[in-house]
């Protein structure tokens, strides 16, 4: 083999057709897509379609058991609980993938930077990890809802903040441990620009393995996000979110259960799809760790 | 004294939960008393069965005598009272004159409600072993109310509570009230009252109350339907239904309310700036539906700022959703869909409620409802004390909805002064209206009964019509829930929940 | 005697990396003063239920309260206050909140620690149960119960056993004093379901050891399967399981509000959230601070134990 030979980067399995197809011959990997796909398609539907309006009270329909019409019954102000859980889903599901996102992708940045940069900056930005994981975790949420004051966009923020820290840190170990390997070593010995070995050759692999960490914590956000709003600091009404559902569903438990089942299940639903998503995607990406 | 908290604390969990006696009155509120202080706090001992007024309101309007044996008008500005004989203080001093005296004088001092309703001219002086003449300077048509209104002049024995000074704590158990149940502890969680053996009126009926704060609304329920609690102040209204069929929980309703749900609106900045916007809102409200069906008939529906059986209510309250559309229009805010917009800016509003109120949370939904059908887009925010938010700008705000009378003990110079007027301490949205502070003023010194009816009716007018600021969204009826063991206790007015014979069904 | 000494030595570091962190965490649970919106002052006048409050006022409060002095000097001075158990006024009761803490910390404690105590138990027991039942039916039960219990939230299923069960059965109390019997309800269902996701992972990792060499090599001197799980598989699996407890327990601190709000527990966390809404800023520091120092505590606690019984743990790693 070549220098050069060695110098090419490994083949990405970022994003491609085996990694989709490892995944559905995956036993739990296939329900999870299965189940994950349908979810989500629930969801993005809900923004702009949902059989009743959800947010429109109807005092006369109130408190109304399941029926064809109303698949999980209603309200007590007399709104269509499976509607309310439709339109939900964005807050509850898309805002964790939202935080997700965000938190993946500033932890990527600074564990890289702090990685190649190394000196004072590696330092400096350590340290500030370590000063935000000194507190536990949704601690410091709590902190900044107490001085932003309650709402979705708040609560996004507050989570961003309190959880980014630990995603730094594991791209940092990452990218030190493919900063070692054989082809990157190689390719700084043929001369490929500093830029072309980040892209190329450290990038695709920190990010596969900050990705699969990241898919097993979307069921942690969403628990997150669906807590916060159960508080009353999240969501605010009349907006629907399922933990705020269940929040307003509590008091007519005796007359109408349905109506505490319904998210119940749905955020139950969504974190199962996505542990067996996480799990599956964990499986294939790195077989060496398989069970 | 944290070393011996927390030892106390773990004595107490080691020893496990102190089983519930049954001769003792177990009470739960969505409130907390903060502390012992007699100014900022004082008033919830009228509540509880701790202190007492020299007059009491009654369910059917009228204001009897109470700690007072008479209160007599002599002329516009001269009342005499004369004090009951045979009162003593928890602590057994006796209740006479000067001590009737100084606790007016310490009111007067601190007391910023008393203020804004006794003129700085006033004078009490002792003329006979239990008289007490007033002169008022200026009338005061009002005294009755004032001195039944629990936040004004509240009897206490003011010498043991000016030598604790700020050490509030060290009031618990100093027996300052004249009430059967005197405090002996208070914390964040619970106050528990002892028996007052030689209370002025009768021997209380049962051995003690214990008061538990319970802010969230479903352990209040559970709890009486547990058997933890026999009565639950502030239960969710909207929740009637569930009531209806849930085991050991009666739904009691009492006397119809002084008082109402009121909305105020920031008038000094934000969408209420504009007369347009609030005139459009109070026209938006569908008074009817939030009384009959978001809260199930035990509501009363608005249709003035005061409950409709008093002689001065002017009933100009109307629902007519095409006016306000066409006020709004007329603004220029443009109608597309759900939202209005003018010169790129959305027309929205904030509302604030807090948690102690339950039914505040279906009633903000249905507002919001009824905003969006005609066009104005609306958040709500919840905070913790609606008058520390308002007058520290905690949080942004343009409709707040409060829980309080605009007829509290038949007073309604009481609601104007601390909430319409231009300086009062209530005053959240910064309203001011010169003539209604004229007119204010001089209700304040009228006595002539047709006259005070004619200046409450033009302020009315004005808030209606002209100048739109406080508005009732839902007038109450006195509620409580209670087990079934206590399905007889009538929820009460003006606040006094527990009486000396306040007792479980025979 | 080398080996003594080196455990001390490793020990006595690990605290004092703990200090350092924890003193760490004070830095931002003492900023969160500055950072707040509203005026401090003119809130502590407020809480003691003062009116028509002059600009006069609000500066003497400022300078008794020592906020005109430079950051750095407010950081110690609070710092020093910490130390000596002074963590400020509440601003709505006028109470030190040292006082309220010490009065709610027993109840976070009892349910907490009963939780930490149950969960444990479970998954140990679960766990050893579903190892030597591997693939047969109470394995079976077993991994179908750390699925669901893993997809649904501690407080959604808290919630669920609260309505169902307890309202159900009309067991256990509402409004509960806070006490070792109180607690052991929620604490039941608190165990049960943090115990999902540690019975998984201690599952895995016992069948992992039992699966290795060392476990090949006794299986052929005629150990049995029971003795190999016990005597081999549990220690060495136990060690990573003590690593996620440690971490876990960081979860169950964070989620206390939640927890306690659910089963109206008096304890801290419930005391928190009365703080969010009415912002009530030195109860919120009192609160972060605690939830920091026993976060750190208890990975402290954890680190240690695990160097005690490993003592390749005792060479400092950077």
């Amino acid at each position: 083999m070549t220098v050069l030979e060695l110098a090419r980067p490994s083949v990405s399995t970022v994003a491609d057709r085996g990694l989709f197809n490892r995944l559905w011959r995956h036993r739990s990997g296939r329900a999870g897509l299965l189940l994950g796909v349908l979810l989500l398609v629930f969801a993005v539907l809900g923004t702009f379609w949902t059989p009743h309006p959800p947010d429109l009270p109807n005092y006369a329909n109130a408190l109304k058991p399941p029926s064809l019409t109303h698949l999980f019954g209603t309200d007590a102000t007399g709104r269509d609980m499976f509607s309310r859980v439709m339109d939900g889903a964005q807050r509850s599901v898309g805002a964790a993938l939202l935080v997700l996102g965000a938190v993946f992708f500033i932890g990527l940045c600074v564990g890289i930077l702090a990685a190649l940069a190394g000196g004072v900056t590696d330092v400096l930005l350590m340290r500030l990890v370590d000063i935000t994981m000194t507190l536990p975790p949704l601690v410091l949420g709590f902190v900044v809802l107490g001085l932003l004051g309650p709402g979705l966009f708040n609560l996004l923020i507050a989570i961003i903040i309190g959880e980014w820290a630990y995603y730094a840190r594991l791209a940092r170990s990452l990218s030190l441990d493919a900063h070692a390997r054989p082809h990157v070593i190689a390719a700084r010995m043929a001369g490929v620009p500093g830029w072309q070995i980040i892209w190329g050759h450290i990038l695709p692999g920190v990010a596969l393995q900050l990705g699969i960490y990241a898919t097993l914590q979307l069921g942690i956000m969403i628990s997150i996000i669906s807590g916060f709003s159960f508080l009353g600091l999240g969501v605010q009404p009349p907006a629907a979110e399922w933990g705020a559902l269940l929040s307003e569903s509590r008091l007519f438990f005796p007359i109408a259960p349905w109506l505490l089942i319904a998210p119940a299940f749905a955020i139950f639903l969504s974190i199962l799809s996505a542990n067996l998503l996480g799990n599956a995607l964990r499986d294939v990406a790195s077989p060496r760790e398989a069970r | 004294m944290k070393l011996k908290s927390l030892l106390l604390g773990g004595a107490v969990a080691l020893a496990g939960a102190p089983a519930m006696a049954d001769d003792i009155i177990n009470m739960a509120t969505s409130f907390q008393i903060r502390s012992m202080d007699p100014v900022s706090q004082g008033f919830w001992m009228q509540e509880f069965g701790q202190g007492e007024l020299l007059m009491k309101f009654q369910p059917d309007g009228t204001i009897t005598p109470w700690l007072a044996e008479s209160v007599e008008r002599t002329d516009d500005t001269t009342w005499v009272i004369t004090i009951r004989d045979g009162v003593t203080f928890q602590n057994g001093k006796v209740m006479d004159v000067p001590t009737v005296l100084a606790a007016i004088e310490y009111h007067r001092e601190r007391n910023s409600g008393t203020q804004a309703v006794l003129p700085a001219e006033a004078t009490f002086t002792q003329t006979g072993p239990f008289e007490i003449t007033v002169d008022t300077g200026v009338p005061v048509p009002e005294m009755p109310s004032i001195l039944a209104h629990e936040s004004r002049l509240m009897i206490i024995d003011v010498e043991p509570v000016l030598a604790a000074g700020e050490d509030y704590e060290a009031l618990e158990g100093a027996g300052i009230h004249t009430g059967p149940y005197k405090v002996v502890d208070l914390n964040d969680q619970r106050m528990i009252a002892e028996r007052y053996d030689d209370y002025w009126q009768g021997t209380p009926a049962m051995a003690g109350v214990e008061l538990r704060f319970v802010s969230d609304v479903n352990a209040r329920i559970l709890a009486v339907q547990n058997g933890e609690v026999d009565i639950a102040l502030y239960p969710p209204i909207a929740a009637a239904p569930v009531f209806a069929v849930t085991p050991n929980v009666n739904l009691a309703l009492g006397a119809p309310s002084t008082g109402g749900f009121l909305s105020a609106m920031d008038v000094t900045n934000g969408a209420f700036e504009e007369i347009a916007v609030r005139k459009a809102v109070m026209l938006a409200v569908n008074y009817e539906e939030l009384a009959n069906d978001v809260f199930h008939g035990a509501k009363i529906p608005a249709t003035s700022l005061y409950n409709p059986r008093f002689p001065w209510a002017v009933e100009n309250y109307r629902y007519d959703v095409d006016e306000a559309n066409a006020l709004l229009d007329a603004a220029g805010w443009v109608r597309d869909g759900d939202t209005r917009t003018r010169d790129g800016e959305t027309l929205s509003v904030t509302l604030m409620i807090y948690p102690q109120q339950p039914d505040l949370v279906p009633l903000s939904t249905a507002m919001q409802a009824y905003l969006v059908a005609i066009g104005i887009q609306s958040e709500i925010v919840s905070v913790d004390n609606v008058t520390e938010a308002t007058m520290n700008d905690l949080v942004e705000w343009d409709l707040a909805m409060v829980a309080t009378g605009t007829a509290t003990v038949g007073s309604v110079s009481g609601f104007l002064n601390r909430y319409v007027a231009c300086e009062g301490d209530r005053n959240y949205g910064g309203y001011c209206n010169d003539r209604v502070q004229e007119l204010i003023e001089t209700l304040d010194v009228t006595v002539d009964e047709e006259t005070r009816y004619d200046l409450l009716r033009e302020i009315q007018t004005i808030l209606v019509e002209e100048d739109p600021y406080v508005f009732n969204a839902t007038i109450l009826i006195e509620r409580a829930l209670t087990s079934d063991a206590w399905s007889n206790y009538v929820p009460a007015v003006a606040w006094n929940h527990i009486k000396y014979d306040t007792a479980p069904n025979e | 005697m080398m080996e003594r000494g080196g455990l001390a030595v490793a020990i006595l570091l690990r605290v004092a990396q703990a200090l350092l962190t924890a003193l760490a965490a004070s830095v931002i649970v003492w900023a969160i003063l500055p950072l707040a919106p509203g005026d401090v002052a003119e809130r502590v006048l407020l809480g003691r239920g003062m009116q028509d409050i002059t600009s006069e006022e609000i500066e003497a409060t400022r300078e008794a309260l020592g906020l005109n002095e430079p950051l750095v000097v407010q950081f110690v001075t609070w710092l020093g206050g910490v130390f000596q158990g002074d963590f400020g006024q509440s601003f709505t009761s006028q109470a030190p909140v040292s006082q309220e803490i010490m009065e709610r910390l027993p109840a976070t404690f009892m349910l907490l620690g009963l939780a930490l105590v149950f969960s444990i138990a479970f998954s140990l027991i679960l766990a050893l149960i579903a190892a030597a039942y591997q693939n047969r039916w109470p394995d079976h039960l077993i991994r179908l119960y750390t699925q669901i219990g893993a997809a649904l939230p501690t407080f959604v299923f808290a919630l669920l056993a609260l309505t169902f069960v307890v309202v159900g059965f009309q067991m256990g109390r509402v409004l509960a004093d806070p006490s070792w019997s109180a607690a052991l309800i929620p604490a039941f269902i608190i165990g049960l379901d943090r115990a999902a996701s540690w019975t998984q992972l201690l599952r895995a990792g016992l069948l992992e050891a039992m699966a290795s060499g060392y476990a090949e090599v006794a299986r052929a001197r005629g150990a049995s399967e029971r003795r190999i799980l016990l005597r081999h598989a549990l220690p060495n699996a136990f060690l990573p399981f003590l690593t996620a407890i440690g971490i876990s327990v960081g979860a169950l601190i964070g989620g206390t509000p939640l927890i306690e709000a659910i089963f109206t527990w008096p304890g801290l966390g419930a005391y928190l959230l009365e703080a969010l809404t009415s912002r009530n800023y030195p109860v919120i520091q009192g609160y972060v601070l605690i939830a920091a120092v026993s976060y750190v505590a208890a990975s402290l606690l954890v680190d240690v134990v695990a160097m005690i019984l490993d003592p390749r743990l005792r060479r400092q790693r950077s």
